[in-house]
Order: C-alpha cells, then sequence, then structure tokens
C-alpha cells in the first residue's frame, strides 16, 4: 500500500466569503482515499469554490485545508498528489495556448503524469494537438480536461463539470474510463455534475451541497435508502405526516390525490406501508437531490 | 520554481530569438544601406527597452494561472516572472547597448554604459505595474494602469532619447547616469513604483483565485 492511499482531504471550519457575499458556511469534509465521491449541488451552491479550495487554488476566508495531516496552502508535497481537473472558458486569456502546450503544463507540475496515457486519450478524442483550446467546442473542452485528470494519475483528483458539453456516448465512454482507471489505481475522484442520474452509477458516495452547506455526506445507496415518496389521498398523507412528525420534502398535489418525498428509516417506511390508503415508491439520487434542494423551485 | 520557468521558456526564447533577428536586420540595414529608416529604429531601441519587456509580461498572468492550476506554488509563479522579466529587461538592454555601440554610425546616438541603469530601473518598474495590471480583471482601472505605463514609458524613453540627439538640450538632462541629480530622481521615483507595484502584485497572486 502507497502512501498516498492513506492520506485523507480534509475540511475543517471552512468559510469562504466573496466581499458580503458568504459562499461556504462552517464547511466539515473528509475525502477518504478509494473513494469516487459525486459533489453535486444547485447552480451557485458552491461546488467550484469547494474543489477549487480543497485543492489550494483559492484561499478561504476562514478554517483549515489539509491533506494527509499538512495544510495543502502552498505545501508542494500536498499539491503534487492533488489534481483539480476544472471546465475551460473559451474566453480566458489561458484559452489562448494550445492542447499541446496545455497538456505540457501538466506534465511539468504533475509529478504522477503518464504522458503515453495522455496521448493516448487525446487520439481516442480525436483532438488536433496544435489546436487553441479558444477554438475548441465546449465538448472537445471537456475532453481535454478529462485527459488531464486522468492523465495527471493524482492519488486525489477533483472534476470540476467534466461532463459538460458531451454528448451522451462520450458520456458514457468518459464513466467507463473513470470507472475503469478507479478500478486499476485506486485513486480517488471527486466528480461535481448536474447530470446527476447518469452519474449515479458511478459514485460510491455522495456529497450534497446546498446554499454553500454540505446537507448530505454519505455512501449513495445508503442515501437514497433514506428516501421514498409517499403519495395516496391527501387528508391519509397529510394523517400520516401529521402522526410520525414527518416534515414532507416535495409536495405535489393533483385534485384529491397527494404526493411527499418523506426522509426516515426501515422501520418507518415498514409501518407507512402497511396502511392501505397509503403507496410507498423508491426514489433515485436525483429525486433524492431535488427533494432536498428544490427549496420549492421544482413545483413550477 | 525550476518547472515554472520551463513554462516560460518559449517567451525566453521567442523574445531572444525575435529581438535578434530584428537588430541584425538593423545593424545589416545600417552598415550596407542608405537607408535612414535603419537609424531610426536603432535610435528608439532606449524607447523599447523601458516599454517593451513590460508589454511581453502582460500576459504573463494566464500562464501564472495555468502553472497554478496544475499545483505549482504562487510564491515559485511571482519569483519566477521577476526572473523572467529580469532576463528579458537585460536581454533587452544588452542588445540596445551592442546596436549603438556597433552601429558605427554618426546618425545613431551611441548608448553609453551609465545609462544602461537608468534605463533598467524604469523598465523593471513597468514590469511590476503590467504584472499587477494583468491580475485585474477587465475594466478601467486595468486598461488605466496600462495606458498609464504606455504613456510613461514613452516619456523616460523619449527624454533619453532627446538627450542623445540634440546636443543642445538643457544641462541638467545630461548626463544620462545615476550621478545626475535629475535622473537619480527620476530613477528612484520608477524604484519606488515599481517596489510598490510589486508588493501589490505579490499581494495579488497570494489571494488571487485560479481561473482557466
Amino acid at each position: 500500500m502507497t502512501d498516498h492511499t492513506t492520506r485523507n482531504l480534509c475540511a475543517k471550519g471552512l468559510n469562504k466569503r466573496y466581499g458580503s457575499q458568504q459562499v461556504l458556511h462552517d464547511l466539515n469534509l473528509t475525502i477518504e482515499p478509494g473513494h469516487i465521491y459525486g459533489l453535486i449541488g444547485r447552480n451557485g451552491a458552491g461546488k467550484t469554490t469547494l474543489l477549487s479550495i480543497l485543492t489550494g487554488q483559492n484561499p478561504l476566508t476562514s478554517g483549515q485545508v489539509t491533506y494527509g495531516g499538512e495544510p495543502v496552502w502552498e505545501n508542494p508535497r500536498a499539491l503534487a498528489d492533488l489534481c483539480f481537473a476544472r471546465e475551460l472558458n473559451a474566453t480566458a486569456e489561458t484559452a489562448q495556448i494550445s492542447v499541446k502546450e496545455f497538456l505540457y503544463a501538466g506534465q511539468l507540475f504533475c509529478p504522477h503524469w503518464d504522458k503515453q496515457f495522455a496521448d493516448s486519450l487525446i487520439e481516442t478524442f480525436g483532438i488536433d494537438r496544435k489546436k487553441r483550446i479558444a477554438k475548441l467546442s465546449k465538448g472537445q473542452m471537456s475532453m481535454v480536461t478529462i485527459t488531464a485528470a486522468l492523465a495527471s494519475r493524482a492519488p486525489v483528483t477533483l472534476l470540476d463539470e467534466p461532463a459538460a458539453g458531451l454528448d451522451v456516448v462520450i458520456r458514457e465512454k468518459f464513466y467507463r474510463m473513470l470507472l475503469d482507471e478507479y478500478t486499476k489505481t485506486g485513486r480517488t475522484f471527486v466528480v461535481s455534475t448536474h447530470i446527476i442520474e447518469e452519474a449515479a452509477s458511478v459514485f460510491d458516495r455522495v456529497i450534497i451541497l446546498d446554499e454553500g452547506h454540505i446537507i448530505a455526506d454519505a455512501p449513495t445507496e445508503e442515501l437514497v435508502d433514506q428516501f421514498r415518496y409517499l403519495s395516496g389521498g391527501k387528508t391519509a398523507v397529510d394523517a400520516a405526516l401529521a402522526a410520525r412528525g414527518l416534515q414532507p420534502l416535495q409536495v405535489q398535489e393533483l385534485g384529491p390525490h397527494k404526493m411527499t418525498a418523506v426522509r426516515g428509516d426501515a422501520e418507518l417506511f415498514a409501518a407507512l406501508a402497511e396502511d392501505p390508503a397509503l403507496s410507498l415508491s423508491g426514489m433515485n439520487l436525483q429525486n433524492v437531490f431535488v427533494a432536498l434542494c428544490g427549496h420549492g423551485d421544482e413545483e413550477g | 520554481m525550476t518547472r515554472v520557468l520551463c513554462l516560460f521558456r518559449n517567451l525566453l526564447l521567442y523574445t531572444v530569438v525575435v529581438l535578434a533577428a530584428f537588430l541584425a536586420v538593423i545593424l545589416a540595414g545600417i552598415r550596407l544601406t542608405d537607408f535612414s529608416l535603419f537609424e531610426t529604429y536603432a535610435n528608439i531601441m532606449p524607447l523599447f527597452c523601458v516599454i517593451f519587456p513590460g508589454m511581453l509580461l502582460g500576459n504573463s498572468w494566464a500562464n501564472a494561472n495555468l502553472a497554478m492550476s496544475f499545483g505549482a506554488r504562487r510564491g515559485a509563479c511571482f519569483w519566477s516572472l521577476e526572473i523572467v522579466s529580469a532576463l528579458i529587461t537585460l536581454f533587452f538592454l544588452a542588445m540596445s547597448f551592442a546596436l549603438s555601440n556597433l552601429a558605427n554610425s554618426p546618425e545613431v546616438t551611441r548608448i553609453e554604459l551609465q545609462a544602461v541603469p537608468v534605463l533598467a530601473v524604469g523598465a523593471l518598474a513597468l514590469v511590476q505595474v503590467m504584472l499587477f495590471a494583468s491580475q485585474l480583471p477587465k475594466g478601467l482601472t486595468r486598461n488605466l494602469l496600462w495606458g498609464g505605463s504606455w504613456c510613461v514609458g514613452w516619456i523616460l524613453g523619449m527624454a533619453m532619447e532627446v538627450v542623445y540627439l540634440f546636443e543642445d538640450a538643457p544641462a541638467i538632462l545630461r548626463p544620462v547616469s545615476l550621478t545626475s541629480p535629475l535622473w537619480l530622481a527620476v530613477s528612484v521615483c520608477f524604484a519606488v513604483v515599481g517596489l510598490v507595484f510589486g508588493v501589490l502584485a505579490r499581494r495579488g497572486m497570494e489571494k488571487a483565485v485560479v481561473q482557466l
């Protein structure tokens, strides 16, 4: 077992403020080695900010970020093991460099960089190395990001929206590549995405970020298993909620019929299932996310 | 730091090749032809020495961001940029000095060795302003700093040209050297500006959010 497979990436009491806007609120998080984490949250939830702070690319307002017990900030030992592959921006000044120059920078600074792997990925994606990043399509930019992330061979690799702009075929290919790399190397991945259900089968743990707070951090199956849709007549549903002191998370009403998402355990769900006036159905990760982070917006 | 310097090798290489080729053409033109255009270019080299290092480093923030996005330390990026700017400035000065002395033409003013520190201080000060300005978002402040640096660089370069080209230039302007009170004062002003913007650039880099 190599050293990096035992190191945790930790955030303690993490706060981030941009001017008067508090983006992250007192976050505590531990990224354990050997997992694929899904980081999900709505637009503006603070995902990119969190990932950039975890990799020392954004100064925090207060709190601390450590890797293997050492601070990450300006620490070459920690930075060498971390890779943050972010979305590329066609309008940025950096986008004027070629794909070849971009990957050369990766090769220079990532001590675990696998040039052969990078070359084969670029070949697989069919990207012209001489092309400037600004001239690439959104999907091709994501392919370059994915190439940098995978070829970095960094023990802890964080990807920000790697599937943005990719068609469904390439997305599937990416998930296979990611799983293949994970199986071969046991590297830790943190993947932020909005395409939740498609990626859900890849994540073995999920972190949900909502308005700068971590509201869930658990194994994917365990988290999904805590939620059910409860439906039935409006009166029966309301009575069941009131009797058990349940908080309806997402409510939809159609005439006398009502459906709501509820959080609980196996015992609660077994008890609710015994009521013939009620019906229980399972939820997927996307449903759970909407129930936790919808804040009523999903009702239109 | 070596790795960050490697990332800037293209900038250094292009500067050396392009400037050396440019000066070779100027030198050949002066020596082999009668066109006064070549002498004109040779005479404005002090101006280029002050302005161009800063202009060339103006886009360096993008490279620094690239390095930091792959895990380079901010401190290493800053000091690498300082080394690169010093090397570029030194190269500009050396080539200008060599050109003015090798031209062997009465129409080309000879840059004296004692003028080199004055030029170096001006050039390095403007580099610091550019390093700071390049970190700012596109907008009025950045444009003002760019425009202001360009103008100040022109004024310094042209003032030296006036001294060299016109023998009846005011005595207070002679010689262009740190031993002259006027040029010493000018150099001190540039040095203070350079120091202030150098500190601002370092602090800016320390606080910056890496962006690609």
